[in-house]
């Protein structure tokens, strides 16, 4: 074929576009063309995408937007989790609480703490599971943010769990509120930890639900170690002094080990394209 | 920097009134790509503004800069393949015909539609788009979802199909 040929194909195949041009020189469906060019103008005009440019929000108010969400979500099973400790608590002592010894207490808590880790697993798993790419497109938030979002409503929801207790503890059995504080941090830190080296050793399992069943196993397994010391040695309840450096001891691994789980967060969230716009 | 670009700058950079001088820039291109690729002028119609709809929807998706075109021709190609989907219990209007041969200025002209109508689907589509929407290569790889090389040589086929055609014409 010859540049002429070519040409022709080209016209050819152009000639919609003079069938455009053409019926805007006449009348009718010349109005007709300009009204469907204006209308499909008028619908990109309402997109809401076009509307109201994405405005790029803080941190904070990203995190109290979550509070619908996720936030009611965590608080809800938490407190759930907690009402059903203070449930079956009560049940078991028939109403009795003044029953309730200091030697029961460190158990209760412990038990407490490491039931509020074992719900909040599956709710801070939940953005591995679905990728949250919606919301990351919606706010702009990257991976690690949301978690940390997470984590922030989650301690709230922990300490105000926390205060609930220790107040019973304190109110009926008159234990300290350090000492309280004691019993339901050590295994709050405990559980926290092995569940965020869990969930960062098992980055490369595809099924999510595998994870959380891993965390839950462990943190079954530390209640069990508890219940065991409350029944075989509940004098270890009593050293304060060895909770004290054991809650010291605990406490930087627990950070270090969030701080690097929320870090590898980030280069999953790269790796799957949740960074921050 | 091509007025394209800086369209798409602007709009990355959170300026969203620059979709209307974008979607003006393509609206006649891709209503020309619709009506060739819709049963009726009213269907295309819609395709068109699907088209554009979708592609803003999906922008933030969107990754491969320099492509755009492209992206924009492939929306507009899977949209059409839904119209057709939609449509295909109604029957087609008696002068789609004349809307696609009607117009054309030469006898030679018409013979090109013919031959280009009656290339297989495959090629059929990128012989459309290298002469008639004009798209490079790489534009027309991304918008049919092939590799540039098979769409090279499946424009020489084409072309050669035509040729061959000619010949017999002749």
């Amino acid at each position: 074929m010859d540049r002429k040929q070519y040409e022709e194909l080209r016209n050819a195949l152009k000639i919609d576009v003079k069938v455009c041009r053409e019926m805007e020189d006449t009348g009718v469906v010349a109005r007709r063309m300009r009204a469907q060019r204006e209308r499909v103008l008028q619908s990109v005009r309402d997109l809401p995408a076009v509307q109201m440019p994405k405005r790029r929000i803080g941190f904070f108010e990203f995190m109290f937007r979550q509070i619908p969400f996720m936030g009611r979500d965590l608080w809800m099973s938490q407190g759930s989790a907690a009402l059903v400790v203070f449930g079956v608590l009560y049940l078991s002592l028939c109403g009795d609480l003044a029953y309730l010894s200091i030697r029961h207490i460190p158990l209760m808590l412990g038990i407490l703490a490491i039931m509020l880790v074992m719900t909040s697993i599956p709710l801070l798993l939940r953005p591995y599971r679905y990728q949250m790419h919606e919301i990351e497109l919606a706010s702009r938030q990257s991976l690690w943010k949301l978690l940390t979002a997470e984590l922030i409503l989650l301690m709230t929801e922990d300490l105000v769990v926390f205060g609930f207790s220790a107040g019973i503890a304190t109110g009926i059995a008159g234990l300290s509120a350090v000492k309280a504080a004691m019993y339901f941090l050590l295994p709050l830190f405990l559980a926290g930890t092995g569940c965020a080296q869990l969930i960062r050793r098992t980055g490369g399992w595809e099924e999510v639900s595998q994870r959380i069943g891993l965390c839950e196993g462990y943190c079954g397994l530390l209640a069990m170690v508890l219940l065991i010391l409350y029944r075989t040695k509940p004098v270890v309840y009593g050293e304060t002094g060895v909770w004290v450096i054991c809650t010291v001891i605990v406490f930087p691994l627990f950070v270090l080990s969030v701080g690097t789980w929320l870090k590898d967060s980030t280069e999953v969230g790269e790796r799957t394209g949740m960074v921050d716009a | 920097m091509t007025r394209e670009n800086e369209l798409l700058h602007q709009i990355k950079k959170g300026d969203t009134s620059c979709w209307e001088e974008l979607v003006s820039l393509y609206y006649e291109d891709i209503l020309r790509y619709c009506i060739y690729h819709s049963p009726d002028l009213e269907t295309a119609e819609d395709a068109v503004q699907e088209t554009f709809l979708k592609v803003i929807r999906h922008f933030p998706k969107y990754q491969d800069r320099g492509k755009f075109r492209g992206f924009l021709y492939k929306v507009a190609a899977n949209t059409c393949t839904d119209q057709w989907r939609r449509k295909r219990e109604v029957q087609l209007p008696e002068d789609m015909e004349f809307m696609e041969m009607g117009y054309a200025s030469s006898e030679a002209q018409v013979n090109f539609q013919y031959m280009v109508r009656n290339l297989p689907e495959e090629l059929r589509e990128i012989v459309y788009l290298k002469f008639a929407q004009e798209l490079t290569f790489r534009e027309i790889a991304m918008a049919v979802g092939l590799p540039v090389r098979t769409v090279q040589s499946r424009l020489r086929r084409a072309l050669k199909l035509i040729r061959c055609e000619m010949e017999g014409e002749v």
